[in-house]
């Protein structure tokens, strides 16, 4: 089993909200193993960067935080490419968003969000959802290796 | 002297004579089949055995006279006073000798007798002429054969020549016998031969006459018309073979009988009659054309003929006839009802309808086109369609070609008025075919101008909504992302400074602090309701049967338990299920119901009271509280975005609720209104439309 460096990836532009959910995150002691992504262009090339020394792909998060509204490549775009590539097909994508759009809502799980939450207004409600999630994808769904 | 051979071979020698006498006979014989030559050879050949003049004449029709057929004199010295004697018919009862020697059929001799009785056999009138012709002697030789005279033959001698002996008279008979015989022979040869040819030309002409009436028959046969003779009677005498094959007869059926007896009296028609009566009385050839008749025929059954008629009058023996030819025209009849009807119909429609053949030259041009394009039929006839018509449009979706392929094609395009205007044209093209074989086409043509004018219009504002729609959309998707973002902000930071540094705050701080996350949270709730309320104008609405019961009780317990120390009196009747979307009809039940529990905070116990009724069209549900109600005046209010009627201290809400269920309740095709007094409760109606779905 690889040592992964990071648990947990969260796509996010936004400080602010980066800052809130890492708060909420590190309540449960994640915040350790969270690694940022500030727009879907760097997350893209994260997740697909090939490791210099050994030619071998990236190791992998045990889920993905990810936000829709992103500058340069989209939320969903991201998706796309994740659950388009047999490497990282299996790794759980959570919506994380404000958007509380019907479309955005079908568009995400049709190209394979494993979750889709809306960010609510309130810190409490909103450090409640991070933490559940957190909980749930970390320590419940055992994660399938590719 | 011509005859004197004769003499010497009489004079010499008997033995020539009797050679002569049979040559004389035989020539006789040979002369038999013609006539007037023998006649001429009997005179000559006596002249010359006799050595005298001789006639041959023979008895008139009647008997009574003897007229010259022939004569020879071999002493011409004197023959041409002797012409005029023979051209004398004799009387044969002027004369006792002729008559006697006639009548005993025996030769007579005169000789050596006074000159006056030797003109004893002719009459007396004629005795001087005889005087004249210085006659010595005579023998008469009456000519009879099977029992008949038939005239006499007249030996005379004159002047010096030898005068004639017993032994003349006695070889005389005998010539006369066979002469006469020759006669007789010749007589009925030639009446025979009349016979014969008069019998032969019988027959030819009989052969004649019956081919001709069977040319004619054959002819009248293939005349392709009924056709029919009649006679003064008006019996049938003669009737073609059409004539037959249209009324079911033969001829043995019809002639002589009369026309309108035949054929189950077929052409006993009232008109038919009236034009008989009219034609046969006229004496001389008329022609009667055209005359309609109805005839009804026993397996043809009713048909419409014209009648041509030619009344045929023959002077002569005064019989007339009358050809009647009829001529089925049924089907010509119908066929041009049809095109009356037909070119009626075309100039009743509505649509424009042309047609024409593969050049697309116009034959056909109805009012309608005529109004459509404000060319005249006249003025477009026989013109190709182009030359009049700015058809591009039209043509460049491959119409001719297709019209061509007999292919039907329906389609759209410009076409230009005449006055210059463009017209937009609905058209169908349907090719016309000929024995297989595309000769033409035919168009139907409607002007659908206004209504793709109307069309083009709904597009654009359809096409318009649609933008404005989006652009609804992109703002609400903004809104959504990009003012929550910084309101979630604000609370979360707020949050976090107070849990972080909530210790080092004054009172005053914290309270303030504390404004701000309230205002940052009620911000958010506003947010959140505009955006449903923005949305619910573009859900499509999903309809289903709804439990009305089950629906109103979940979000009643939803609400109370929110408030669970307060006391509820709840009077829930039976509802009646309705259409609607179950996710919208959820939150109207979920507006109205808390807002019947937030208005009636303060009453003991809070009484909530939800009924329905139901009509044939509709279902009203009310829901009822005892809660503080406001002032009817402002009951339109209630209903509109961001109004509010109580202040936000009193009761919290963004004034969104009422809205919301206004407009859902619309959207299903209802009515939402109230009922309320201040202080007095309110009540909130809505209404669905039954079995309906609406949008």
């Amino acid at each position: 089993m690889n040592l992964l460096p990071y648990e947990i990836v969260l796509v996010e532009d936004s400080d602010e909200d980066a800052e809130l959910t890492l708060r909420a995150l590190r309540r449960q002691n994640f915040a350790s193993s969270v690694h940022r992504a500030i727009d879907g262009s760097a997350a893209l090339d994260y997740f697909f960067e090939v490791d210099v020394a050994t030619g071998a792909p990236k190791s992998l998060p045990r889920v993905v935080l990810l936000d829709l509204k992103l500058p340069k490549v989209s939320g969903l775009e991201v998706l796309e490419r994740l659950k388009g590539d047999t490497r990282t097909r299996n790794v759980p994508v959570v919506v994380l968003t404000s958007s509380k759009e019907d479309r955005d809502l079908a568009e995400a799980y049709r190209l394979g969000a494993n979750s889709y939450i809306v960010k609510p207004v309130e810190f409490e409600k909103f450090a409640q959802a991070i933490e559940t999630l957190g909980m749930y994808w970390m320590l419940v769904n055992q994660p399938q290796r590719s | 002297m011509v005859g004197g051979g004769d003499k010497d071979i009489e004079a010499g020698r008997p033995g020539d004579r009797l050679v002569f006498m049979s040559e004389v006979l035989r020539s006789f014989a040979d002369a038999t089949t013609d006539y007037p030559r023998l006649l001429e050879t009997i005179a000559e050949k006596s002249a010359s055995f006799f050595g005298h003049y001789c006639s041959l004449r023979l008895l008139s029709e009647g008997g009574g006279r003897l007229v010259t057929a022939a004569m020879c004199d071999p002493t011409s010295a004197i023959s041409t006073s002797i012409a005029p004697f023979a051209a004398q018919p004799l009387e044969v009862a002027g004369s006792a000798v002729l008559r006697d020697a006639l009548e005993r059929k025996r030769g007579v001799l005169m000789v050596e007798l006074p000159r006056d009785e030797l003109t004893l056999p002719f009459e007396p009138s004629l005795r001087e002429a005889a005087r004249n012709l210085d006659i010595r002697s005579v023998i008469v030789l009456p000519l009879a054969a099977r029992g008949a005279t038939l005239g006499a033959l007249f030996v005379l001698q004159r002047g010096d020549s030898p005068p004639l002996a017993q032994a003349d008279l006695e070889v005389g008979d005998l010539i006369a016998a066979h002469a006469a015989l020759a006669i007789a022979n010749a007589r009925m040869m030639t009446e025979l031969t009349r016979e014969v040819t008069e019998r032969k030309r019988i027959q030819d002409t009989l052969a004649t006459v019956e081919s001709a009436r069977l040319h004619e028959k054959s002819i009248v046969d293939t005349i392709s018309q009924p056709l029919v003779v009649l006679d003064g009677n008006r019996c049938i005498r003669d009737a073609n073979r059409n004539f037959h094959e249209v009324f079911g007869t033969t001829d043995a059926e019809v002639v002589g009988r009369r026309f309108d007896e035949v054929a189950d009296g077929a052409l006993a028609s009232p008109r038919m009659t009236a034009l008989l009566a009219e034609v046969l009385p006229v004496r001389t050839g008329v022609f009667v054309t055209d005359v309609e008749v109805d005839v009804t025929t026993p397996h043809l059954g009713h048909r419409a003929m014209l009648v041509n008629a030619r009344k045929m009058f023959r002077p002569g023996n005064g019989t007339d006839s009358l050809l009647l030819v009829l001529d089925d025209i049924t089907e010509r009849k119908d066929a041009a009802e049809k095109l009356q009807r037909r070119a009626l119909l075309l100039e009743s429609m509505s649509e424009a309808v042309i047609a024409g053949d593969l050049d697309f030259r116009v034959e056909e041009w109805n009012p309608a086109a005529e109004r459509l394009f404000g060319w005249s039929a006249d003025e477009v006839r026989g013109k190709p369609i182009e030359q009049f018509l700015d058809v591009r449009e039209i043509d460049r979706q491959g119409v001719r070609a297709d019209v061509r392929a007999g292919i039907t094609k329906r389609l759209r395009g410009r076409i230009r008025h005449r006055g210059g205007h463009w017209l937009e044209i609905e058209l169908s093209s349907m090719p016309v075919k000929a024995e297989g074989s595309v000769i033409g086409f035919v168009a139907v043509m409607q002007d659908v101008t206004a209504r793709w004018r109307l069309e083009r219009d709904a597009e654009q504002r359809l096409a318009e909504l649609q933008a404005a729609n989006r652009e609804l959309e992109s703002f609400s998707y903004s809104v959504s992302h990009d003012l929550r973002a910084p309101v979630r902000a604000i609370a979360g930071f707020a949050r976090l400074l107070y849990e972080d540094h909530g210790k080092v705050l004054d009172e005053e701080a914290l309270r303030l602090l504390a404004v701000v996350r309230k205002n940052a949270q009620k911000m958010g709730v506003l947010i959140d309701d505009l955006l449903d309320f923005s949305r619910m104008g573009r859900q499509a609405i999903s309809l289903e049967e709804l439990d009305m019961n089950e629906l109103a009780r979940d979000v009643l317990d939803e609400a109370r338990l929110a408030e669970a120390e307060r006391t509820f009196e709840l009077r829930i009747a039976p509802l009646p299920s309705v259409e609607g979307d179950r996710v919208l009809i959820g939150q109207v039940w979920e507006n109205l119901l808390t807002n019947a529990v937030k208005y009636t905070r303060g009453r003991e116990p809070a009484v909530i009271e939800i009924s329905a009724e139901a009509t044939e069209s509709e279902i009203t549900y009310h829901v009822k509280d005892n809660g503080v109600g406001f002032d009817i005046r402002f009951a339109d209010k209630v209903f509109k975005v961001f109004e509010r009627l109580h202040v936000a201290t009193e009761f919290e809400g963004t004034g969104v609720g009422l809205a919301l269920v206004d407009r859902i309740i619309r959207r299903h095709g209802g009515r939402v209104w109230a009922d309320a007094k201040i202080d007095g409760g309110a009540t909130f109606h809505f209404s669905l439309p039954r079995g309906i779905v609406r949008k």
